[in-house]
């Protein structure tokens, strides 16, 4: 695809943020009559499609909306929860014990609200996250 | 009328390549493994629905074309009423019935160019006449996710611990590969987000944020799929 038809290609797929979200039902609804399931993590690709890039026979195919924001973003701003790596939290308490008490204050205090998520050693993060989203959608 | 019986009487009108009811109805039944009696009987009808306007055409080409359309409309609007699931399927049967056969060309009178530029023109046109969706509130309600923490070509990770008590994502912190991507489709810098099914062993940091977080910001949103053809495109490097 030449460069100009990738940018048409990209205009005539791409929806503002403010209106996606029905753009998105229309994208996962015909794959599946129930497009929660497609969310959430029960929708699997046919076995027999040589093009999923899968690490091996078990895995599930990625697939996306991506959502681009033209501005920074405050990391804690609306945030649901955040997991983190056994290593990355356990770098952050050493960052917390020797650093300004009121981070340490914050900081404990997500930790207790349960809008951080320690993993435990072995797990991944981003794994554990997307179980929690998929059960949150029932 | 049936999708599938305005499908086979456009197959008809090409195989037979003659504008008469008894060609067309000739061609419908070869289309459709019938008799010709019932094709022509079939035919008759259909052109009798359509009789006035089909009669003020003038020339066989243009009434041709008018017959072709008509169908696609007719076949469009039933499609329309149908379930996701099937109508994609319908609609890719009928589009494929417009296919000429191997080696075979269209050249009555522009058909072949009129065909191609309806297939074209087809997807997008269904997409805008379809009536809006109710999403199901499971779908409104979808958390959206960022991955922090990658580490890529480069082998620096995205975010790194005393980064977050900054407390600030920024938008022009990004991957080269990334930058480059973006530049080529003319995107501006963004930060980006997902909601879907992305590598689950990906990042050592994952933000979770509340379905309408950016609902009232600048920015945009796109499939991407490891199928489709959209992940070659994409300018996200996640």
């Amino acid at each position: 695809m030449t460069a100009p038809g990738k940018r048409a290609y990209v205009d005539s797929h791409s929806a503002p943020l403010s209106t996606w979200r029905s753009q998105f039902a229309r994208y996962i609804q015909p794959t599946t009559s129930r497009p929660q399931a497609r969310t959430c993590r029960r929708h699997r690709p046919t076995e027999d499609d040589p093009t999923h890039r899968l690490r091996d026979a078990t895995d599930r195919r990625a697939w996306t909306w991506e959502l681009r924001l033209y501005r920074d973003h405050p990391a804690f701003d609306r945030l649901r929860k955040a997991y983190l790596s056994h290593d990355y939290a356990e770098e952050i308490r050493e960052l917390l014990r020797a650093g300004d008490p009121r981070n340490f204050e914050v900081w404990s205090r997500r930790l207790s609200q349960g809008i951080i998520e320690s993993v435990v050693p072995g797990q991944s993060p981003h794994h554990v996250a997307l179980d929690d989203v998929s059960r949150a959608c029932g | 009328m049936s999708c599938l019986v305005v499908g086979q009487w456009v197959v008809g009108v090409l195989d037979a390549a003659v504008l008469s009811i008894h060609a067309i109805g000739r061609g419908y039944a070869h289309a459709t493994n019938h008799s010709e009696k019932h094709g022509v009987k079939q035919t008759d009808r259909m052109l009798g629905n359509a009789g006035s306007t089909y009669g003020r055409c003038s020339g066989r080409a243009q009434a041709l074309r008018f017959l072709v359309m008509t169908a696609f409309e007719a076949v469009l609007d039933q499609a329309l009423k149908l379930p996701d699931e099937e109508w994609s399927k319908l609609a890719a049967s009928f589009l494929n019935s417009l296919e000429p056969e191997d080696g075979e060309e269209l050249s009555r009178g522009g058909m072949g160019g009129m065909v191609r530029r309806a297939r074209q023109a087809t997807p997008r046109d269904l997409d805008r006449r379809r009536p809006p969706l109710n999403p199901s509130p499971a779908v409104l309600r979808v958390p959206i996710l960022r991955a922090e923490g990658k580490v890529f070509a480069e082998g620096y990770p995205t975010l790194v611990p005393p980064s977050l008590f900054m407390r600030r994502l920024v938008a022009r912190e990004s991957q080269r590969q990334c930058s480059s991507c973006r530049g080529k489709l003319w995107l501006e810098p963004s930060l980006y987000f997902y909601v879907g099914f992305s590598h689950p062993s990906f990042g050592d940091v994952v933000l979770v944020y509340e379905p309408e977080s950016f609902d009232l910001d600048p920015g945009g949103a796109s499939p991407f799929d490891t199928v489709a053809s959209t992940s070659t495109i994409s300018s996200s490097p996640g």
